[in-house]
């Protein structure tokens, strides 16, 4: 029970950035209105993805070097997480665009490279797919991740920066920095990256158990 | 391990000499995909769209070329090499057997592009380098992808969705270069591509470098 604290904070920074998102006092701003507050989901969902794939890309790397099953077990459940929150990530800024933007989806190099990145991991899953064997799989795949974490390191943060961009933080457009001088929005972006960090953290556990016990049980039945 | 690099570089061409249909039918795949494009286009072709089009058949090409690069080692020669090479040679040579192939194919895109399509391009020398850098890029991505996709039960289909979003990086970058040796754009605007073209390329090899290992042994 005393390592559960983690779990009750969790809840307790979701519930907080729901309600002081949606009821916060927040900069009034032309075109962004109250999409705004759309910072406080979209893109803390976004950090908290490369939060999971960088411990995916930990955990693959560990595996090389100890061949333990379970590292690679951590290794997947992390990307699975982190592909969860890509996928809400990407469905919350397509929201935002159809109402700032006027479109669900722009031809824009931060969005390329969002959805490049997604096709990465979707990769990375049917890589995974392919092989009868645990040890090969677990291997192969762990190599893939890390050409997958570099390349999407690439893709989000690199490129973007050679050509303009209409999303906030590019080519002259107001990123977070600028309009929160009062760092009253920091206040909630924060906790929302920690705490949607710590909930895939929790789901990620949860489904390593599960791995496990289906693991087992598949033992016994082979030993029945 | 030069001296490794260059034998099993030798082998790697006289092998491939032997089964001289297989590049000759990839010769034949880049020639008949520009010829449906000139069928196709009618002539009617800008200059982006040109070279949207020969960067998409070259990225086809090379994807093709690359599936055959581990699989067709059976599996006696497999066990010839772990027991006489070390990895790292082997990942090396297969690259630049790669490297040289995809080299010849661009090459041959280029030519059938100006015999069936024109020739827009302004920067001639320019646009060599970028057709050269992006195809090693492609590769050095494509070599390793190989060896991955060899090992699995479905593996060519597997080669292409294992490595197209890895080369993607890539792929823009070489085509916003070769766009501006197309048009003939000052040095102020272009040598960023370059660089980063450059960068990515390192970089691949150098994963490839570090990580093939694990992909070798069993």
């Amino acid at each position: 029970m005393k390592w559960n604290w983690w779990k009750i904070s969790s809840i307790i920074l979701i519930v907080y950035v729901l309600v002081a998102g949606f009821l916060g006092e927040v900069p009034r701003l032309p075109i962004l209105n109250e999409t705004i507050r759309n910072l406080y989901f979209h893109v803390t969902m976004w950090f908290s993805m490369i939060i999971l794939y960088g411990f995916s890309l930990f955990y693959s790397i560990k595996y090389l070097r100890s061949n333990d099953l379970n590292d690679d077990d951590w290794a997947v459940e992390m990307a699975t997480s982190g592909l969860v929150l890509g996928l809400l990530g990407i469905l919350t800024g397509s929201l935002w665009a159809r109402f700032t933007w006027g479109a669900w989806w722009v031809n824009d190099p931060k969005l390329n490279g969002a959805a490049i990145a997604m096709l990465i991991y979707f990769a990375y899953f049917i890589l995974r797919q392919s092989f009868d064997d645990d040890r090969k799989r677990a291997r192969l795949s762990a190599v893939y991740n890390i050409f997958a974490f570099i390349f999407m390191i690439v893709f989000i943060g690199i490129l973007p920066r050679l050509t303009d961009s209409l999303h906030p933080g590019n080519g002259g457009n107001p990123a977070f920095s600028q309009y929160d001088l009062n760092s009253d929005m920091r206040l909630v972006f924060y906790p929302a990256v920690i705490g949607w960090a710590m909930l895939s953290y929790w789901i990620v556990t949860l489904r390593l158990r599960l791995r496990r016990m289906e693991r087992e049980n598949a033992w016994n039945e082979w030993n029945d | 391990m030069f001296t490794r690099i260059r034998v099993l570089l030798a082998h790697e061409i006289k092998s491939e000499w032997k089964q001289r249909y297989a590049v000759f039918g990839l010769l034949l795949f880049v020639l008949s995909t520009v010829y449906v494009s000139y069928l196709a286009f009618q002539g009617s072709l800008e200059p982006r769209t040109w070279n949207a089009l020969l960067w998409i058949i070259l990225l086809l090409a090379s994807v093709n070329a690359a599936t055959g690069s581990f699989h067709k080692e059976t599996h006696g020669r497999y066990w010839l090499f772990y027991q006489i090479t070390d990895p790292r040679s082997i990942i090396l040579s297969k690259t630049i057997y790669n490297m040289l192939l995809m080299w010849l194919l661009a090459l041959l895109a280029w030519f059938c592009f100006i015999l069936f399509l024109g020739n827009p391009v302004v920067n001639s020398p320019l646009y060599l380098a970028a057709l050269l850098l992006g195809s090693s890029g492609f590769a050095g991505t494509l070599s390793v992808m190989s060896s991955i996709s060899a090992r699995t039960q479905q593996n060519t289909a597997l080669l292409a969705i294992l490595s197209i979003p890895i080369i993607l990086p890539l792929f823009l970058v070489s085509l916003t270069l070769s766009n501006a040796a197309l048009l003939g754009l000052s040095y102020e605007l272009w040598w960023r591509s370059l660089l980063v073209i450059v960068l990515l390329n390192a970089v691949t090899l150098l994963l490839s470098y570090l990580l093939f290992p694990y992909l070798w042994r069993d």
